[in-house]
């Protein structure tokens, strides 16, 4: 199957950090992708780069076969676009923003966008920067979903959005999505949101390291064990570096005053043998629960 | 598709327009009596005198009327599109980024030529009221390059205020302040008149030269 967007080889840098080096994936059509880090990883440069607005230092990508940085109207017309803060012209109304549209796009659908922003309760000449950005979301997805896109680009749709809005977003997207054949690629904060909605998750660290895996599977195979303080001590004062390079199936410790929380795709079985092997007790390992929360700040790191 | 954006451009600057025809409407109408004042302190033909002989220019207050418009049209026009990067929007609609940039500095160049025209026309109007057709055509001539100097002065802003590097702003600005400056030499009055044709091929220079700024935008490279 021929990807709806394939990154090969990709690095980029502002000034001397490079954001991501050789990042590749590929996305295929008729799911949905959540790009899921932490502030600073590359999330909203990706989707400048996907989109063109921003040509990396090094590497291809593809949107539908063509090059981003040289997307053809016809591509782009296949494409619907959500800027981060939900971006929109301010100056024009309801009704003004969908008659600027709706000539660029052949299959707009003006029943679609009205359907939608019905539901705000606001007169077609309600101006958009007279709306809350719980409003004005819901007008931008209108314009989005009229396109009748096959690709949806989502820059952190969550931002500034209360629950009930997020809601509203996602039970849209699902709409869209039931009509086939659509793909989804989508960055967020909220994790929780992702977690019956996304298909795939793609987690992006620091340096463009990439895993790709699905939510359900994640929460499964991702754990957190608990050890306590006072087994430090009886590790030779091993710091979070020394530990992390003695147990490599180790991702992430955070270390907190009476405890140490271990992170780790590894089962319990092997960790603890690694530690013993560390001259750490291993049998003092206690589970910890995780919330889609709590383990991808796991995954990623507090900070 | 070019209604749309003329459309869309329409809904941004007709309130700052208004204003700035308005202001217009008020140069004109004190333009209109300070000329009449000319002839109230002084006899008609001493007045004559003056403008179609010594080269006084009785309407100096519009020789830097048009370089603000143009300025101001800018900003209007560009300055919502740049900020939080809005121009991005018009920029990933399915047309080409060369025609919606076009068509954006069409819309602005069609309102500043309608007050243009209409400040030359006033001038026309006013200068007819009391002096011979030679005072019309030399107010004319004379007042013509200050009306490019507008132009040049809205396209000189629209480079910079498209171009996302802030020092290519820099350079933009001082090429717009340059071209800019040719319009508003301090001449005889109408002595542009033998090169207002080749006067007006920067400006068809500058058209084309905001596709860069506007290229740079839609496909960057920071790193």
């Amino acid at each position: 199957m021929t990807p709806v967007i394939h990154v090969e080889h990709l690095s980029h840098r502002y000034g001397k950090r490079y954001i991501y080096k050789d990042l590749n994936f590929s996305i295929t059509p008729g799911k949905i992708y959540g790009l899921l880090g932490k502030n600073g990883v590359g999330k909203t440069t990706l989707i400048k780069i996907l989109m063109g607005f921003l040509r990396p230092v090094s590497g291809r990508c593809t949107v539908f076969g063509e090059d981003s940085h040289a997307l053809t109207p016809a591509a782009r017309a296949r494409i619907g676009l959500l800027f981060e803060g939900h971006l929109a012209y301010e100056f024009m109304s309801i009704r003004q923003i969908e008659k600027f549209y709706a000539p660029f796009y052949p299959s707009w659908d003006e029943r679609i966008y009205y359907r939608m922003v019905k539901k705000l309760g606001l007169s077609p000449g309600h101006l958009i920067r007279q709306m809350s950005c719980g409003q004005r979301s819901q007008v931008v997805l209108g314009l989005l979903m009229a396109q009748q896109p096959e690709l949806l680009l989502l820059d952190d749709y969550s931002i500034g959005l209360d629950a009930g809005y997020r809601r509203l977003f996602l039970d849209e997207m699902r709409d869209y999505l039931a009509q086939g054949n659509r793909t989804v690629f989508l960055t967020s904060h909220v994790i929780q949101d992702m977690e019956n909605f996304v298909d795939e998750a793609i987690f992006l660290e620091r340096g463009g390291n990439l895993m790709t895996t699905s939510l359900a599977q994640f929460k499964t195979d991702f754990s957190c064990f608990r050890l306590p303080v006072s087994a430090n001590g009886s590790t030779s004062g091993m710091n979070r570096e020394q530990m992390l390079s003695a147990c490599p199936m180790l991702k992430n410790i955070e270390i907190h005053k009476d405890h140490w929380d271990l992170f780790t795709f590894t089962p319990v079985r092997e960790l603890e043998n690694a530690l013993k092997n560390t001259d750490i007790p291993g049998n003092l390992l206690e589970t910890i629960p995780l919330s889609l929360e709590d383990a991808f700040i796991g995954y990623t790191g507090r900070y | 598709m070019i209604q749309a954006i003329f459309r869309k451009e329409f809904f941004k600057i007709r309130g700052p327009g208004l204003l700035v025809i308005a202001a217009h409407i008020c140069i004109l109408l004190y333009l209109y009596v300070a000329t009449r004042r000319l002839f109230m302190l002084d006899h008609p033909e001493v007045v004559w005198y003056r403008v179609l002989h010594l080269g006084q220019i009785h309407f100096g207050l519009l020789k830097n009327i048009p370089l603000l418009s143009g300025i101001l049209i800018a900003c209007f026009q560009f300055l919502p599109e740049m900020w939080g990067e809005r121009f991005r929007l018009s920029l990933h609609l399915p047309v080409p980024p060369g025609f919606v940039a076009l068509t954006h500095l069409l819309v602005g160049l069609t309102v500043y030529c309608a007050m243009a025209l209409a400040d030359l026309f006033g001038l026309g109007l006013i200068t007819g009221l009391f002096f011979p057709w030679q005072g019309i055509k030399i107010s004319l001539l004379t007042a013509l390059p200050w009306t490019m100097a507008g132009a040049g002065a809205y396209l000189g802003m629209a480079l910079a205020l498209l171009e996302p590097n802030f020092r290519l702003k820099a350079v933009n600005l001082l090429i717009g302040a340059g071209i800019t400056g040719l319009y508003l030499q301090t001449v005889d009055p109408g002595a542009y008149e033998p090169c207002l044709a080749l006067l007006s091929v920067p400006l068809g220079l500058m058209m084309l030269a905001v596709l860069l700024p506007v290229f740079r935008f839609r496909c960057r490279r920071v790193g």
